[in-house]
């Protein structure tokens, strides 16, 4: 791989760490939901400082180029998160849902209550 | 004890978060009444889907039920909050599994007082040797990477019974990603709190099932390694 594209990797990895810290700093994220990004911007890391990896793998599976293969594996990597977080909001929605209704109906039962 | 005796101590709560413990709450809060009689206590239910909140609501505990399950730091939180709002001077964490002993919290409460103590761990380890053992990696990872970071020595980083005083239980109730882990503590450390850590013992789990598996344990010393090493300086103080 080129020096570009491997700075490139490193400038990229380094931006999002920086994202997210500003975002955690101003406590508008949790940690334990931006974990992924860590592991994320470790392995761009990674890739920038041993393109042998990317270029020994890229061969292996026939790549034409070590670009395409480290391109290839971001793709796939963000589907497998948007599939998670597809799962994660589900369930956020099946918990909202029972919250609403838990506190509609703890409302009423007070209102009922106090009728008596 | 009587009423006066008991208006001019020291307000101590002891939150006990639950998630599926039907077989062993009652021996815990058994524990707590016989052994921390000084020691108020509520039960937080984290959407258990067993009869824990039954059970306490047959026993009369002081109960609170969440209508989903948030995981212990978010019922942590809850106990926190009901801390902070009913006035507490010292909020104790303790485990509904029967690991923790009830008649530890006196020390950790007198030691907090004695030496103005913000956080006071129950430590496994304070006379006694950490073991060598698979088990106990973690955990001297979590107390180097702590005395790297902050500089301070924590035997037991993992240990779930921390005695919080009122200023810090003020801050877990209403700050979020302040959860009862190490990396808080840690935190709480750089932030310039005062930690101390008491010995005391506990018991292996009584009944049921450990929260962990191999994917979350590794998950979860990410996720401190991660706080610990790195998130922490970008945090800003409360």
């Amino acid at each position: 791989m080129s020096i570009p594209i491997r700075v490139a990797l490193i400038i990229g990895a380094v931006l999002v760490l920086l994202y997210f810290m500003r975002k955690v700093s101003k406590s508008q994220i949790k940690i334990n939901d931006i974990l992924f990004w860590f592991v994320f911007a470790a392995f761009l890391v990674v890739l920038g400082i041993f393109p042998q990896i990317a270029t020994s793998l890229a061969g292996l599976l026939g790549f034409q180029s070590p670009a395409n293969f480290v391109w290839l594996t971001m793709i796939t990597l963000l589907l497998v998160r948007e599939f998670i977080a597809s799962v994660q909001i589900s369930q956020l929605r099946s918990k909202l849902a029972t919250l609403t209704q838990e506190i509609a109906l703890a409302d009423l039962d007070e209102q009922q209550n106090k009728d008596r | 004890m009587t009423e006066l005796e008991r208006g001019t101590m020291n307000k101590i709560l002891a939150v006990v978060p639950a998630y599926n413990e039907e077989e062993n709450i009652v021996s815990t809060i058994e524990d707590l009444k016989v052994n921390a009689p000084q020691v108020d206590f509520v039960v937080v239910n984290d959407g258990s889907k067993d009869r824990t909140a039954e059970i306490c609501r047959e026993q009369g505990y002081p109960l609170i039920s969440l209508p989903v399950n948030l995981g212990l730091a978010g019922g942590f939180q809850a106990g926190m909050k009901y801390a902070y709002r009913n006035g507490y001077e010292y909020a104790v964490q303790f485990d509904a599994d029967g690991q923790h002993s009830a008649a530890c919290i006196q020390a950790m409460v007198e030691e907090a007082q004695a030496n103005q103590i913000d956080v006071v761990i129950g430590s496994r380890f304070v006379s006694n040797k950490k073991p060598f053992s698979a088990r106990m990696l973690g955990s001297r990872l979590l107390t180097g990477i702590t005395k790297l970071t902050t500089g301070r020595s924590i035997s037991d980083p993992t240990s779930g019974m921390r005695l919080f005083n009122a200023p810090v239980i003020a801050m877990l109730a209403n700050e979020h990603d302040l959860g009862p882990e190490p990396d808080t503590v840690a935190l709480l450390a750089r932030w310039g709190y005062k930690i101390s850590e008491v010995q005391v013992e506990m018991r292996d789990r009584i009944a049921g099932e450990s929260y962990l598996n191999l994917t979350k344990s590794v998950i979860y010393m990410l996720h401190m390694c991660v706080s610990i090493l790195f998130v922490q300086w970008f945090r800003r103080k409360k």
